[in-house]
């Protein structure tokens, strides 16, 4: 498993990417961010009653493909994110979390809209509360993607101590 | 600098003139770039007041300032593009059973967002304000962010009081529309250029 790592790590292909591609690649990753994290947070703030007054919680459903089309962009940004220092990120623990963080958070979203935004006219009218499990749920989903980003930036820094490639300057 | 001072000194000590004193050269050389340090300073009095304040001694000096600035940059942005990009999308045509009246109530938060990016944006700037002015990527990224909202003035001039009537399932008028595709592309935009700041 190394082996394919470091062969990965030391292709043309990672070159490339380290070269040129990197500030184009952390730039997708940027703005599927705040896709994925932004509309997944005012789907989650809606369940916590926020805004409540005259904002349906079913029609909030509508955003889920933005969530999602953030995510895609996301997922092959990031490999390709990996693929520049394959080992750097499979031993990091901070990588770990983050990708655990993104799971459970990927998971709740998913709960969220099998049973709250998805069950029909249930929570079709303006105004409606959801019930407390739901905004349980909805604090946890927050929790997660918060910590998702942080340890994000956090593992960008400490990635880059590691190399010595640059990173402690502008952001 | 230093590595300059230690190289003239090595230059200096393998040279043959016993005239030429290694310790002249390199304090006439410290003492240039002490009065080029002073001219510059002199020169550009604000950026050396943004340097010299306690947030950019902070950041210069913790190892762990910058990821944690960054955390709550990238958090801020994520406030200010959801509600923004909630806002433009739904005007666009996306989710539109989302009454726009209600999701522009949102607003708020969006402007709690961009005052913790104005902070922490602050304090990377007072880090090294000498390269910050002069990059090409953060001025067009506050440039843009100026443009954004001017932008957003537009939509709240021009468009604002149409709101209530675009209820779930109703079409926003053409010119909400124009504003909203503007004001998405301007966000992308703020980002790309925030994210070149490193690399320019």
């Amino acid at each position: 498993m190394d082996h394919l790592l470091l062969a990965l790590q030391n292709s043309h292909f990672a070159y490339w990417l380290a070269q040129g591609a990197f500030p184009p690649i952390i730039t997708v990753h940027s703005v599927g961010m705040a896709l994925l994290v932004g509309l997944q947070g005012m789907i989650n703030l809606r369940v916590l009653g926020i805004g409540r007054t005259g904002l349906p919680i079913a029609a909030m459903r509508r955003f889920m493909k933005v969530v999602w089309i953030g995510f895609w962009m996301n997922l092959c940004s990031g490999i390709l994110l990996f693929a520049i220092y394959p080992d750097k990120y499979v031993h990091n623990t901070l990588f770990r979390f983050k990708i655990a963080f993104i799971v459970a958070g990927l998971l709740i979203g998913a709960i969220l809209n099998g049973t709250l935004l998805s069950v029909g006219d249930e929570y079709a009218a303006a105004g409606t509360r959801a019930p407390g499990r739901s905004k349980a749920l909805a604090v946890l989903s927050l929790a997660c993607w918060i910590s998702a980003i942080v340890a994000g930036r956090y593992l960008a820094y400490s990635t880059f101590a590691d190399i010595g490639a640059g990173g402690g300057s502008a952001g | 600098m230093m590595h300059l001072v230690a190289a003239a000194a090595t230059a200096a000590a393998g040279g043959s003139s016993a005239a030429t004193s290694t310790a002249n050269i390199a304090a006439q050389m410290a003492a240039q770039y002490a009065a080029a340090q002073a001219a510059k300073a002199a020169a550009h009095p604000i950026l050396t007041f943004c340097q010299n304040t306690p947030m950019g001694e902070w950041v210069r000096n913790s190892a762990w300032a910058f990821p944690f600035l960054q955390s709550w940059h990238f958090i801020g942005m994520t406030m200010l593009l959801g509600v923004v990009g909630a806002i433009d999308l739904r005007v666009l045509g996306v989710a539109r059973a989302v009454p726009l009246a209600p999701l522009h109530r949102f607003l708020p938060l969006a402007f709690i967002g961009f005052f913790i990016n104005l902070i922490t944006g602050i304090c990377f700037f007072c880090h090294d304000p000498y390269v910050y002015a002069f990059n090409i990527s953060f001025r067009i990224k506050m440039l843009l962010i100026i443009i954004a909202g001017l932008n957003a003035l537009w939509f709240r001039l021009g468009v604002f009081l149409d709101l209530e009537r675009w209820g779930p399932g109703i079409e926003a008028s053409r010119l909400a529309k124009v504003i909203s595709a503007v004001s998405i592309a301007i966000w992308l935009a703020v980002i790309t250029a925030g994210r070149y700041i490193a690399f320019t």
